[in-house]
């Protein structure tokens, strides 16, 4: 089904020379671009870098100032979402788009006008049906709510009802970032499933391991320029993160701890909703404690517990001091800092400026006699600003005009201020390029060669294996293993993650 | 054990040059410029039309008028203000308050108690039904639901014990508080400009005033920083409640009586001011000083209406317009700077 014939494959959809402006940013400065049917191009590039606005520009969000958008060789216009659709163009975005009070088919053929207009739930259930098996969610009851999913099945049911608009180009817009390891692989099976039927995929990622893994060729974009589309093959990672970050990439994790002081927090026997068996645990002063799990597999919910997000049973110790459980107030008093893995959710106020963001679990230590002061608020966030390299001139503006990596650095530099004791830190890195998650990693090092003692989750057994002291590895709600990160492999942590053999019960 | 808080901070070098103290009591950087700018030029088209259109609007007798009825706009709204930058949107209590308030002062005053003790009583009383809402709304209610149930509570509350009939004060004792006019200007006024000034300073200047624009910016990010929502709630139905407690005392004062619907419209009067100055209606932004000038855009714009002669039924409706139009720009602002 390829265009017109001559050379192999004739590219589907093509861009010349497309530039787009925001105010005085260029977004998008001259970019080609081209994708042929029957390939799943990655698109990557670093935050900000013009990614997002390709992607909105292909689905009739953005109008380009200049350059032409070929498809089958001819002038496309693209300039209304319903149009861009019209020319067999969808997306599944980046921010999850499901209308949690409707039906779990409703969503699957929301917007899509081929359904028809009236149609039972039952009926609708039924046409839903081969479009989640796809996607293996084939046993789930479709007529359910879509607030009943959990949060990587709603990600799952975006990409069917992707799937159920028949189109020719598919774009995934980070589809992974909020995916434990297993649920990324049925991700990437309907990927090739729809490559091999002769559709086209634009997948956007910062997940390199996923391009190798995935995508016929990559195109890199770089301060709204784009690389010309490079087979995989002729790329290796080191090449990859050089293009993007357009200097060589000397070590993207800081080396490990020089010395470990003393027990600075004790978690003893804690159990909690989500874990299965109570977990012991004790953090070092100047460690960095990696939990390394799926979703679900309890390495959240034991941050949560000690945090006192959620209730708990068993002790948690901050030096010799027991922490109150159940109230985030008191964990926080007594010297523990809680980074949530949606920022957007409960770690920013996004129309708030930074300042305000930075200073906000500070309060009791920037005001005196009942008063804010406007010179110690200054003195504490512009302190935070310098640690995290945050540029000053922007404390003024609000944190949502920030980039993600940029968002992350306040949500997580906002507890520095404090000077915790101890640093937890689910998912550090979600929804940030590499440029500042190497930038983060080296925060969170620092921090503990000054003395903090930070224990973060993630689903990236990379970012665990390259960022962590200890590895702590956990399994459906138990405690598998907890190794020296010399002792162990990725291959171990890997399989301790995903179905531990039975040598790995008893240390639960 | 030796101490674990050792993380180094930058070295205390001198802050970067801050931003004037008054600017940022004013309006913080996060808001388009375009917000004050629109509430301003509101109340300029407005006293530029009345000043062309009708002669008796621009004499100081009037401008007098419209001043002490902004004033009992203006001091429920501040309270109302701080309700809807905490997130809990709006009182629908605040007129059925004020007019339970003013049969309290009335009563009290009839019965010889004296001024100072019948204005603590009221405020008291205020205070108290404030609280009360606030405690709801803090376990979990609605707080639309909950003021609205509250007021309607009152309402029937204030004609069972009154027998629906009119509580005459009977003295001359608080005359003065309700009709006064030191150097020509309602007393009513001097507590509005002084409560504005007092209610922006706790907003800008204190602990308190920035859990409540926190805890209406992210509710979840404001419980997880240890904010505690529930005493936030508490304290702005509290402020809202005394604010029309004062509205409701000030008009018992000023014409001698106390009855179930002393301060009609009160409700939608202190809403609209709120909203004309521009707040955020989910919560997180907002300025007293915006709300005091939208509380002179109703009133003048109610007044000038009533001069022109204008049947009570379209001078609510005009004011219902007004809000409509001052979300809708407000709204797109907004959007537009994000």
């Amino acid at each position: 089904m390829a265009g017109p014939d001559g050379s192999e494959a004739a590219p589907l959809l093509s861009m010349e020379g497309v530039s787009r402006t925001f105010g005085s940013i260029r977004a998008l400065s001259e970019v080609d671009f081209e994708l042929r049917a029957g390939e799943v191009m990655a698109l990557v590039g670093e935050n900000g870098a013009g990614k997002s606005t390709l992607v909105k520009i292909l689905v009739g969000l953005h109008r380009p100032e200049a350059g032409r958008i070929l498809i089958d060789g001819r002038e496309a216009d693209l300039s209304t979402p319903g149009k861009a659709g019209d020319a067999g163009i969808a997306v599944v975005q980046q921010e999850l788009s499901l209308v949690p009070t409707l039906s779990i088919a409703e969503n699957v053929f929301l917007g899509n006008t081929r359904v028809g207009r009236w149609r039972t739930p039952g009926r609708l259930a039924e046409m839903a049906a081969p479009f989640l098996e796809m996607v293996g969610l084939g046993g789930i009851p479709a007529a359910r709510p879509a607030s009943w999913l959990k949060v990587a099945e709603r990600q799952l049911v975006e990409v069917a009802r992707l799937l159920a608009r028949d189109a020719r180009v598919l774009i995934l817009d980070e589809p992974t970032a909020a995916l434990s390891d297993r649920e990324i692989a049925r991700v990437m099976q309907v990927v090739r499933t729809v490559r091999d039927e002769g559709r086209s995929v634009i997948y956007v990622t910062h997940r390199l391991a996923e391009v190798f893994e995935l995508a016929d060729r990559v195109t890199v974009f770089r301060d709204g320029r784009s690389h010309p589309p490079t087979p995989v093959s002729q790329l290796d990672l080191d090449a990859l993160v050089e293009r993007m970050l357009g200097v060589p990439l000397d070590h993207l994790y800081p080396p490990r701890a020089s010395g470990l002081g003393e027990v600075v927090l004790s978690v003893e026997d804690v159990s909690a909703a989500g874990l299965a068996a109570p977990v012991r645990l004790a953090v070092r002063a100047g460690e960095i404690v990696g939990l390394a799990g799926q979703l679900g597999s309890g390495a959240t919910s034991l941050l949560q517990a000690v945090a006192g997000a959620q209730p708990r049973a068993g002790e948690v110790l901050v030096g010799d001091t027991p922490v109150p459980p159940h109230a985030v107030g008191l964990a926080v008093g007594a010297g523990i800092a809680y980074c949530s893995a949606d920022r957007k959710q409960d770690g920013l106020f996004l129309i708030r400026s930074v300042l305000e963001n930075l200073s906000s679990p500070s309060l009791d230590l920037v005001s005196s006699g009942g008063w804010l002061s406007r010179r110690a608020e200054r003195r504490l966030t512009s302190g935070v600003a310098e640690v995290f390299r945050i540029d000053r001139r922007r404390l003024g503006s609000a944190a949502g005009n920030l980039s993600g990596g940029n968002q992350q650095k306040v949500a997580l530099g906002k507890w520095i201020g404090r000077r915790p004791a101890v640093l937890l830190v689910d998912e550090p890195t979600r929804g940030v390029d590499v440029g500042a998650r190497a930038e983060i990693y080296g925060h969170l090092r620092r921090l503990a060669e000054a003395g903090l003692a930070v224990v973060f989750a993630s689903s990236d057994i990379q970012e665990v294996l390259g960022l962590s002291d200890t590895i702590v590895t956990f399994y459906r709600g138990r405690l598998v293993s907890s190794t020296p990160a010399g002792d162990t492999d990725a291959a171990r942590v890997m399989r301790d993650v995903m179905h531990p053999v039975a040598s790995g019960e008893g240390a639960a | 054990m030796t101490d674990p808080r050792g993380v180094d901070l930058a070295p205390d070098e001198p802050a970067p040059p801050v931003a004037g103290d008054l600017e940022s009591l004013l309006e913080p950087k996060v808001v388009p410029w375009r917000v004050p700018a629109a509430v301003a030029a509101a109340v300029a088209a407005l006293l530029v039309i009345g000043w062309i259109t009708t002669p008796k609007f621009v004499t100081v007798n009037n401008a007098l008028i419209i001043v002490r009825s902004a004033s009992i706009i203006g001091i429920v709204a501040l309270g109302m203000t701080f309700v809807t930058i905490s997130g809990n949107y709006f009182s629908l209590s605040v007129g059925e308050t004020a007019s339970f308030s003013a049969i309290v002062f009335s009563f009290a005053i009839s019965q010889d108690w004296g001024v100072a003790a019948a204005v603590g009583v009221t405020l008291a009383f205020a205070f108290t039904v404030g609280v009360l809402q606030g405690l709801v709304v803090a376990a979990g209610a609605n707080p639309i639901i909950t003021t609205l149930a509250a007021g309607a509570t009152l309402f029937g509350l204030a004609a069972v014990v009154t027998d629906n009939k009119t509580v005459r004060v009977g003295s001359d004792a608080a005359s003065w508080l309700g009709r006064g006019r030191p150097f020509g200007i309602p007393n009513q006024t001097y507590a509005f400009v002084v409560l504005t000034v007092i209610a922006a300073v706790a907003l800008a200047k204190t602990p308190f005033g920035r859990k409540v624009t926190l805890a209406g910016a992210n509710a979840a990010a404001a419980a997880a920083v240890g904010i505690r929502r529930g005493t936030v709630a508490v304290v702005v139905f509290a402020l809202a409640s005394l604010g029309a407690g004062l509205a409701g005392m000030f008009t018992a004062a000023q014409v001698g009586q106390g009855i179930t619907q002393q301060v009609p419209e009160l409700n939608i009067n202190a809403i609209a001011a709120v909203l004309v100055g521009g707040a955020a209606i989910s919560g997180g932004e907002g300025s007293m000083f915006r709300t005091a000038l939208g509380a002179v855009f109703i009133a003048g714009l109610d007044n000038l209406m009533v001069l022109r002669g204008y049947s009570y039924g379209f001078r609510v409706l005009l004011v219902g317009l007004a809000v409509l139009v001052g979300v809708s720009v407000f709204n797109a602002m907004r959007r537009r700077a994000t």
